[in-house]
């Protein structure tokens, strides 16, 4: 039994970065076995294992984070969260679309103009009233890129009824390839220019190469699971979601140059990503006995809860997590609960899970990019430790007065030690 | 000189409490990673994973407030399996700012009369 135990510890810390994996890997295994021989001892053993999952579940997210941020920080690295009337502002393109939940036909233009204008207002008024963008406005600016594309895609839909004709199929997949592969194309344009100028972006394409890899398993995996047939009713999707990360990128890249900080490609590339999956927003649960209430919630978790989270959080570290254990969680649903309720396959339901690894990787080509066209000097910038304590007191921004968006090295409270 | 040397105690402040928790379980010498959940647990009544441990001990290691020591509290108890971590001076001083901040936090409940402050 215990073999078998600490066999599923070791399998388990597969999940942890590799280098972490590499250098403590062997130290924790003995861990868990000394933990495991006094449970025995005590007959405490499912206890240890709940404990050991949770442990896993909060230290496995939090190494990748540490690893993507280069972290190296061991206080606690407090932020100025967002002052509530902005966050609701910025929140109110996602509660209408949470809300559009309940409509017969979320893909109406009277549904999505609303939508999309709301969150043209949004992110007008944040340039207007602070002469920057800011924060807030991030969410929805990631919300606007991802949706808008999609909601497109969506409203020329076949609706003729039946099987669509191949020429519409063939019209259709042109226009979806366009408007996706366009920004995809001026970002490869992006990348080949500047490796053509003197960079070395070694990396970049790796992860370039490996978003197209993905994209064709998706392609072939769709062709031959999920459809049947060697032409879809849809446009194929690997191509496709290869093609959505480039807004993304393209988006977030002069954003990041121009405050200097990986943190705003990140979260730029990280809300967009929770919108990806939207692409499928009902989850297949719709006229179920769930109603809408189920994917209006799961809904929610993308454009609601996980901006909401994030823009409130007054640390570094709960702002990463504020926006990615919502999306990991509907993610995770989103592909478990309708393979519950509609019997899908279990090889639907990987697949969908494999919709995960599409936007994650969009977010490694942002970074990628980003560190090789500007070193990681922007990363190490002002850290949080080279503020000296005195001065780590609240900056005290006046009532209304809204700072630039510096989510990663505002130190807005410190309590004084006199 | 690594930037994290040349770092001032005050800057790592505040420590989070799984820092804080280890570094006084390191306070009185030299453990490996059993020894020192268990002393968290025996302080805090918790047990801390294989996870969290070793993910605080990289970033202590990486701050330069703990190093690896192949300094054995006792012969009898060594365990060349295992890799023992002792407080770095800066370590130290880290600690002992902490801990003032923390004192100075508890005095200035006192002072307003909290009534937890005062331990009843």
């Amino acid at each position: 039994m215990s073999r078998i135990l600490i066999g599923l510890y070791t399998l388990l810390l597969h999940c942890y970065p590799p280098a972490h994996r590499r250098e403590y890997g062997g130290w924790m295994k003995q861990l868990f076995a000394d933990q495991l021989r006094t449970a025995q001892r005590q007959k405490a053993v499912p206890s240890l294992l709940l404990r050991t999952i949770w442990d896993a579940l909060k230290s496995i997210p939090a190494e990748h984070i540490a690893a993507l941020l280069n972290r190296g920080s061991i206080g606690v690295e407090w932020m100025k969260p967002v002052a509530w009337k902005h966050v609701l502002f910025a929140l109110l393109p996602g509660l209408f679309m949470v809300a559009s939940a309940y409509f017969p036909s979320s893909n109406d233009p009277w549904i999505v103009v609303p939508m999309v204008g709301l969150s043209l207002v949004v992110i007008a008024v944040s340039p207007i009233a602070h002469r920057r963008l800011t924060e807030w406005a991030l969410p929805t600016l990631g919300l606007l890129t991802a949706t808008v594309p999609l909601l497109i895609w969506q409203a020329i839909s076949w609706r003729g009824g039946g099987l669509p004709p191949t020429w519409w199929r063939v019209v259709n997949t042109g226009v979806a390839l366009l408007m996706f592969a366009v920004p995809a194309l001026l970002l490869l344009g992006l990348i080949v220019q500047r490796q053509l100028t003197g960079h070395n972006l070694r990396r970049t394409w790796r992860v370039f190469a490996a978003i197209l890899v993905a994209s064709l398993v998706f392609a072939v995996a769709e062709v031959l699971i999920i459809d049947g047939s060697p032409w879809p009713a849809t446009p194929m999707v690997g191509p496709l979601s290869m093609a959505l990360s480039a807004p993304f990128v393209m988006l977030g890249l002069p954003l990041a140059r121009r405050h200097g900080m990986r943190a705003g490609l990140y979260v730029v590339s990280g809300v967009s990503l929770l919108t990806v999956a939207l692409i499928d927003p009902d989850y297949g649960l719709w006229e179920t006995i769930w109603g809408n209430a189920l994917p209006a919630l799961m809904m929610a978790g993308y454009v609601v809860i996980a901006p909401l989270l994030m823009m409130r959080a007054a640390q570094k570290d709960g702002k990463v997590r504020g926006m990615l254990l919502p999306v990991g969680v509907v993610l995770l649903l989103g592909a478990i609960i309708p393979a519950v309720i509609r019997d899908y396959g279990p090889i639907t339901v990987v697949y969908r899970l494999a919709w995960v690894v599409q936007p994650c990787l969009a977010l490694l080509l942002a970074i990628t990019l980003y560190d090789e066209l500007h070193g990681e000097a922007d990363a190490q910038a002002a850290p949080v430790a080279d503020v000296p304590i005195a001065d780590k007191v609240v900056s005290s921004n006046q009532p209304g007065e809204e700072h630039a968006f510096t989510p990663f090295t505002d130190i807005i409270t410190q309590t004084p030690v006199s | 000189m690594s930037r994290t040397a040349q770092a001032s105690s005050e800057d790592h402040l505040p420590l989070s409490n799984t820092v804080l928790t280890i570094l006084l379980a390191l306070a009185d010498g030299e453990k490996h990673g059993y020894s020192i959940m268990q002393t968290v647990e025996a302080m805090t009544g918790s047990q801390m994973g294989p996870g969290t441990l070793y993910g605080a001990i990289k970033r202590l290691l990486k701050a330069g407030l703990i190093e690896e020591t192949d300094d054995r509290p006792d012969p009898a108890l060594d365990d060349q399996r295992r890799r023992y971590y002792q407080l770095t001076g800066f370590g130290r001083r880290v600690l002992d700012a902490e801990v003032h901040r923390l004192e100075a936090l508890i005095q200035l409940a006192h002072r307003k009369q909290i009534p937890g402050a005062s331990g009843s």
